[in-house]
């Protein structure tokens, strides 16, 4: 028998909705803030609309959904879902103000883009915004990075035993401390920490390329944030392309490739267990898959002679493999350079590395390493297995911070996600090839999508149809929250109207 | 006997801690620098291969 949600399910699920917009209209203050030191007058009063908006949603939720009662496991994933949707509808409110969108669903398809950490964008006219509205897109992908629900859980929320179970539903399902509130701290204190590393190394290169200190320092700290929280959103069109710079590239590189890492894998390495690199599952996986894209991808460039050297070579193939794989979406060379110079076996490449995708509990998406690793972990036990004698128990275990023994249910779990993966970027790149783009360009866009990626082919723009828009914007959501709170939110859905 | 003290890493006032987290960073970028050098090794390696 399915339950009817009661009211008292609505209190508790609008309340903690509540404090998760409030969070949102508390980080429009940046903006309007850069805004105002700019004299940007107009999107000054975008961002303070947005976060009256904001704040009266959320005081409104406080006052008529008072609850004295704790978030159960179904509440908290309803959260997680739900208030992704509902922060990305007041979050376009600044976007859509600013005039460079041809519609509120081109801004909210930017916003989700920008939480989801996947850098597709429907933005008009890229080189000539405001700094306010340039900050608010990569604030977004930096505080999507770790987690809207990580920001709430770190500033809003105290206290509460059912805190862990919103966390869940955002994709984070580890612990780095056994306290959840100090899991988020932790972080917190990892991503500052390399914001203020990463952010000097590229001001550095930054002015010594010619730009102003000042035109420097905001360039670094807003590519940084692109970066580190594998989002892809730079400042210029030309994106990474826009400093011709091997040092700058380098140093994103560093710093998306580090940023895909697992926090608690982080959290190992910086707490003195520095062997967790060479041991964990999801870094040995990465460097497999990796290796397998650069392949595909180098075999694709070579046949077809577009670099003509090792060094050109290197660097456009690496740069982009990485940025794929880690699902940055970060370029070096043009959107149509794909389709008009790579071909289509360097696209599979780089598709193939979107698709993997990075470490789980990281800012990436993706099927994620550490599933990659328990699938073929598994595939070579059923090999063993056949191999052995019938009586011998065959043993397979793999090590994630600490060492454990391969299970079927983890192996189902893992495989469960991956097909799902796989239907969401199917659905998309059917979509697309009905509205008539190549099989091949239409896959590239919708895996960029559904894994978080944002490097686009060139099927992504304010032109596309509104149709393909939504899906993209459905396949973001659903891959940035793995599914859980997607099933979740639907369930409540179904229960509102067929449950007792 | 001797005995180790075990850091708190949230203590931004211990100077311990800004070498613990330097030392991680550290290791983090090798690895980075590591693949790196596996992806010149396969684009060095590929068109000598391919015809």
């Amino acid at each position: 028998m399915i339950v009817r949600p009661r009211l008292a399910d609505f209190k508790i699920i609008g309340l903690y909705c509540g404090k998760i917009i409030i969070g949102v209209g508390l980080l429009m203050v940046v903006p309007l803030v850069v805004s105002v030191l700019f004299g940007e007058w107009n999107p000054a009063i975008d961002f303070l609309l947005g976060i009256a908006v904001c704040l009266v949603f959320g005081l409104f939720t406080e006052v008529f959904c008072q609850t004295t009662r704790d978030l159960s496991w179904s509440h908290g994933l309803v959260v997680a879902g739900f208030s992704w949707i509902l922060a990305t509808a007041v979050g376009a409110i600044p976007h859509w103000l600013s005039g460079h969108f041809g519609s509120y669903l081109d801004a909210m398809f930017d916003i989700m883009s920008g939480y989801t950490t996947t850098g597709l964008y429907l933005l008009q006219d890229l080189d000539h915004i405001s700094n306010g509205l340039n900050m608010w897109r990569h604030l977004l992908t930096y505080a999507g990075g770790q987690g809207i629900i990580v920001i709430a859980l770190t500033f809003l929320i105290r206290g509460t035993a059912g805190a862990y179970k919103i966390y869940v539903g955002e994709g984070k399902d580890e612990r780095l401390l056994p306290n959840v509130i100090q899991t988020a701290r932790a972080i917190w204190l990892i991503s500052l920490t390399y914001l203020v590393v990463g952010s000097a190394a590229l001001w550095a290169v930054g002015m010594n390329i010619g730009q102003s200190p000042f035109r420097a320092l905001f360039h670094a700290v807003w590519v940084f944030m692109g970066s580190w929280s594998t989002g892809g959103f730079a400042p210029q069109s030309y994106n990474i392309l826009y400093y011709h710079s091997l040092a700058y590239e380098i140093i994103c590189a560093v710093v998306f490739i580090v940023g895909s890492f697992n926090f608690a894998l982080h959290w190992a390495v910086w707490t003195g267990k520095k062997s967790e690199i060479r041991k964990n599952i999801e870094i040995i996986s990465f460097f497999i898959t990796m290796t397998v894209a650069m392949l595909i991808t180098t075999a694709g460039l070579a046949k077809l002679g577009v670099y003509p050297d090792i060094a050109s070579s290197f660097r456009k193939i690496f740069f982009q493999v990485s940025s794929a794989h880690t699902t940055t979406g970060f370029g070096t060379i043009y959107s149509r350079t794909f389709v008009v110079q790579w071909g289509p076996l360097a696209m599979l490449g780089i598709t193939l590395a979107m698709a993997i995708g990075a470490s789980a509990c990281s800012t990436a998406g993706g099927f994620k390493g550490i599933r990659m690793g328990l699938i073929f972990k598994s595939m070579l036990q059923s090999i063993r297995r056949l191999i052995s004698p019938e009586s011998a128990y065959v043993v397979k275990k793999w090590h994630h911070i600490t060492s454990r023994v391969l299970d079927d249910a983890a192996v189902h779990s893992a495989m469960l996600i991956v097909i799902f993966y796989i239907l969401t970027y199917a659905v998309g790149a059917i979509i697309g090839v009905f509205y008539g783009y190549e099989p091949v360009q239409a896959l590239f866009d919708s895996v960029s999508a559904g894994s978080n990626t944002g490097l686009s082919c060139g099927v992504t723009s304010p032109a596309m149809p509104a149709l393909l828009k939504i899906v993209y914007i459905v396949e973001m959501w659903a891959g940035r929250l793995e599914f859980m709170s997607l099933f979740a939110l639907g369930g409540y859905i179904i229960a509102l109207f067929r449950g007792r | 006997m001797p005995f180790k003290v075990k850091l708190d890493p949230f203590n931004l006032k211990d100077p311990r801690n800004y070498r613990l987290y330097l030392s991680g960073i550290f290791a983090e970028v090798l690895t980075v620098f590591l693949l790196m050098g596996i992806g010149l090794l396969i684009v060095w390696a590929i068109p000598k291969l391919i015809p």
